[in-house]
């Protein structure tokens, strides 16, 4: 916990310095109004990309632009169990983004989930409720993949009682 | 997109890369990474660090940051020695020496925390960067972070 959460405040005072976002239209395409950080049409909309690391798993890049922000979080993964048990939270995750409004469907190459935040969610939500939201993802995705190791690790102890009784 | 005209690949070249400010010879700075004024003094300042006077360290450290050379490699030793002084030094002293910098070094200092986790991302070389930022950000506010992103001098 102690390591936690000066990583965690310095993600959350990033993050409010880079949701400073403007409804900002396309420059090279009339009437189109799209996330800067994505489609990457100039270099002088998009900010420097910055990166906040707890350790070499654990890391997040933040990258900003005029008009959105896309957050990408590498989560621990210590062994294969968690590794397959974040592949698989996230993936669920990543397919039901609509009903999560920030996340975005595919998570950045080296990272395990990504958010985009654009100016039209800044203006419909409250900017530091969106910066909680982040938080609490990051603290609950750790905390939800310890609990799913400790069942399944649990259900393959009974399961492996039940099947050893016969040879009792 | 309405289309009156056939050929819009002119839309996609870099107009900043043909700006004659932007110029830069690439042997002046690129060929030989040793040349000096490029980068902070390495010596001296593993020579303050030998003798422990930490903050003077850092000070040097400071100086002549490569922000305008191209060559990644000379960056990424100017953020390699700014990180060993950075985590030589001890959580209790922080504040003191944040609070006697400059803001254009805090500023500074600020991208060379964000560039050292970038880089070498162990533990505990992250969890003293950490504290750092706290520190800087006690200090700097927002506005530290903001610069560091709107920046086009990057590390």
């Amino acid at each position: 916990m102690s390591s936690l959460q000066p990583y965690l405040d310095a993600v959350r005072k990033t993050l409010q310095a880079a949701m400073c976002l403007e409804n900002f239209g396309s420059q090279v395409v009339e009437r189109h109004n799209k996330p800067e950080v994505e489609v990457r049409t100039s270099k002088e909309l998009i900010m420097t990309p910055v990166m906040i690391s707890r350790n070499k798993q654990e890391h997040v890049l933040i990258e900003g632009s005029v008009n959105s922000v896309r957050v990408s979080i590498g989560v621990k993964q210590s062994d294969e169990i968690e590794k397959i048990l974040c592949h698989k939270f996230t993936r669920f995750m990543s397919q039901r983004a609509e009903n999560f409004i920030v996340l975005r469907r595919k998570p950045i190459p080296g990272y395990d989930i990504s958010f985009l935040i654009t100016s039209a969610h800044a203006e419909q939500m409250y900017k530091h409720k969106l910066v909680d939201f982040v938080i609490h993802f990051m603290q609950e995705i750790d905390k939800e993949i310890n609990e799913m190791k400790l069942a399944l690790n649990a259900r393959a102890r009974v399961s492996a009682e039940e099947f050893l009784k016969r040879f009792n | 997109m309405a289309k009156n005209m056939s050929n819009t690949r002119f839309r996609n070249i870099d107009v900043d890369a043909f700006d004659p400010e932007q110029f830069q010879d690439q042997d002046e700075t690129g060929g030989d990474a040793l040349s000096p004024g490029v980068g902070p003094d390495e010596n001296q300042v593993a020579q303050l660090l030998q003798s422990n006077r930490h903050e003077e360290a850092l000070k040097v450290a400071l100086q002549n940051a490569p922000l305008k050379t191209k060559n990644q490699a000379v960056k990424d030793r100017a953020t390699a020695t700014v990180v060993r002084v950075l985590t030589s030094i001890k959580q209790t002293d922080m504040e003191k020496i944040v609070e006697k910098l400059s803001s254009d070094q805090l500023d500074l200092l600020m991208k060379y925390v964000y560039k050292g986790m970038e880089i070498q991302a162990d533990d505990q070389t992250c969890k003293s960067l950490l504290a750092w930022h706290s520190h800087i950000f006690n200090k700097g506010g927002l506005g530290s972070i903001v610069r560091v992103m709107t920046d086009r001098r990057r590390l």
